[in-house]
């Protein structure tokens, strides 16, 4: 999987993510598209599945058990608005799943490119290359005064959103956030919780993405992106190191027990686990841990999240759940990191 | 008001819990606010998609139609969207109900986004072709600015590049 790669500036950026939005000409977006219609975008998709250099393979969501697309839900592939099936849905994977084309979501192709750590040109690279591979066999709607068309107004344009997931314990335990989340929105960034729209930030995880995406060209819109993703990076950075400076011996108590409860716990329910896992990746990241790297980290916040638990490990009863995942924890944290 | 919490400084902050039914008032100073669960609870579920004040966004736009727009078809021919839902729902039904409410759409997009023309990627097909028509027609108007200026270095310069444009132009149609 693509998270299991190491990327830049990974002591504060989990993940970097692109997404452009697109439609095919001539048919309606899929909430007013007819199952005919809705069909043949997916036999479009599955066309360029076929003539694609880069390896992508069509999966269909409709047969998948609830739990199954939860689970895809939880790893960031799918939203959560695809679990819903009344629509024939799909999406277009390439083997680590960095390249990951939402079919039928809210509009015909969302195509979503990721990369670990901080590292949002990688993903635009890539997103325009599956782009200029779907238009090369098919008309995308497009206006030549609004740009690409979108179902909702608001990604009208270049389609685009930039995102990253950023790990900032710092600034949340000094209550420093509140004024950062206020600026990076005067900024026109939305910030969300690790689970989208609405989501608290668990596990001081924090998702922030840009707005525009009309008027600005993508090349504008990701360098101020990149801009002001690198001061919110040196905020963090800064305030802990003065943190560790100022209290060193207290935050390392508070880190170190979360660290003892991980790898001792029987019992872990998955909002402890996700608390916890927050101090070890802090402590990981202030090197008062040098045993384990963010990738088992990456690994670790993907697999203990329920329907992922109930993926591999068929276990359907929550107390089951809470065993096993303390397990799983156990066993990551105490691997020596190769 | 006082703040309720440490009785000291002005109260800045308002909020309006409702908890079991119950209403229930909070009014703090900022520095207090901040210290508050409620309060980064609130901020957190802000976290505020524009998405959810478009439906009203639109339909105060509605009151303000302009002349041309009684032109405009009031339901999309393809996909058979009345413009009413639009207002409700804020998502449009297909790629030509942009051209169809053209008008109508421009002012929410302007309070969206600040702006109604696309600059940047083109579809290779068609898009680019588009695209290039209007860079083309931006620097003629330019290009007459700087004739009237009597700058005719600028012009010169212009001049080649509209030359340049329009001949990729042909030689991708060729
Ligand atoms: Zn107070
Ligand atoms: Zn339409």
């Amino acid at each position: 999987m693509w998270y299991t790669e190491s990327g830049n500036d990974s002591d504060v950026v989990l993940s970097s993510r692109i997404r452009l939005a697109r439609n095919f000409k001539g048919i309606p977006f899929p909430l007013k598209a007819s199952k005919e219609q809705q069909e043949q975008v997916i036999q479009k998709c599955k066309d360029v599945a076929c003539a694609s250099k880069m390896n992508l393979k069509f999966v269909d969501l409709n047969p998948m058990k609830d739990y199954e697309k939860q689970a895809l839900a939880e790893c960031h592939l799918i939203s959560p608005q695809m679990m819903d099936d009344s629509i024939q849905r799909g999406l277009l994977l390439n083997d680590d799943s960095s390249i990951c084309v939402l079919v039928n979501e809210e509009d015909h192709l969302r195509i979503q490119c990721m990369e670990a750590g901080f590292n949002i040109r990688k993903c635009f690279d890539s997103a325009n290359q599956v782009d200029d591979e779907i238009e090369k066999n098919a008309d995308i709607a497009f206006d030549g005064q609004f740009g690409y068309l979108t179902c909702c107004p608001t990604n009208l344009g270049t389609g685009m959103r930039a995102s990253v997931m950023v790990h900032l314990p710092a600034l949340t335990m000094t209550r420093n956030i509140n004024s950062i989340i206020d600026s990076l929105s005067q900024l026109g960034m939305t910030v969300r919780g690790i689970f989208g729209e609405g989501s608290k930030a668990s596990g001081n995880i924090y998702q922030i993405s840009n707005q525009e995406t009309l008027g600005e060209t993508e090349e504008n819109i990701i360098e101020r992106f990149e801009q002001i993703i690198s001061e919110v990076i040196e905020k963090e950075r800064e305030i802990r190191k003065r943190m560790y400076e100022s209290e060193s011996y207290r935050l390392k108590d508070k880190l170190m027990r979360s660290y003892g409860v991980l790898t001792n716990a029987v019992i872990l329910s998955s909002s402890e686990a996700m608390t916890r896992l927050s101090d070890v990746r802090f402590a990981v990241e202030l090197g008062i841990i040098d045993t384990i790297d963010y990738k088992m980290l990456s690994t670790a916040l993907y697999s203990i999240l329920p329907a992922n638990i109930v993926k591999s490990y068929n276990t359907l009863d929550a107390t089951d759940r809470d065993l096993k995942r303390a397990e799983i924890i156990k066993e990551l944290l105490l691997t020596p990191k190769q | 008001m006082k703040c309720e919490k440490c009785n000291k400084r002005e109260a800045t902050t308002h909020m309006t819990k409702i908890v079991n039914g119950y209403k229930e008032e909070h009014h703090l100073c900022s520095e207090c606010a901040a210290e508050s669960p409620e309060y980064s609870e609130m901020k957190h579920s802000m976290n505020f998609s524009i998405g959810d004040f478009l439906p009203g966004m639109f339909s105060a736009a509605k009151q303000q139609q302009t002349i041309g727009n009684e032109l405009e078809a009031d339901v999309c021919p393809v996909c058979h969207m009345p413009y009413s839902e639009f207002l409700q729902k804020g998502k449009l039904g297909c790629g030509e109900c942009y051209s169809v409410f053209r008008n109508r759409i421009k002012r929410p997009l302007k309070q969206i986004h600040g702006t109604f023309e696309h600059i940047g990627k083109a579809p290779g097909r068609g898009g680019e072709k588009v695209m290039r028509n209007k860079k083309i027609s931006a620097l003629e108007s330019e290009l007459n600015a700087a004739v009237l200026k009597q700058d005719f270095e600028t012009a010169a310069k212009l001049r080649d590049e509209i030359k340049e444009l329009k001949s990729t132009d042909t030689n991708k149609e060729a």
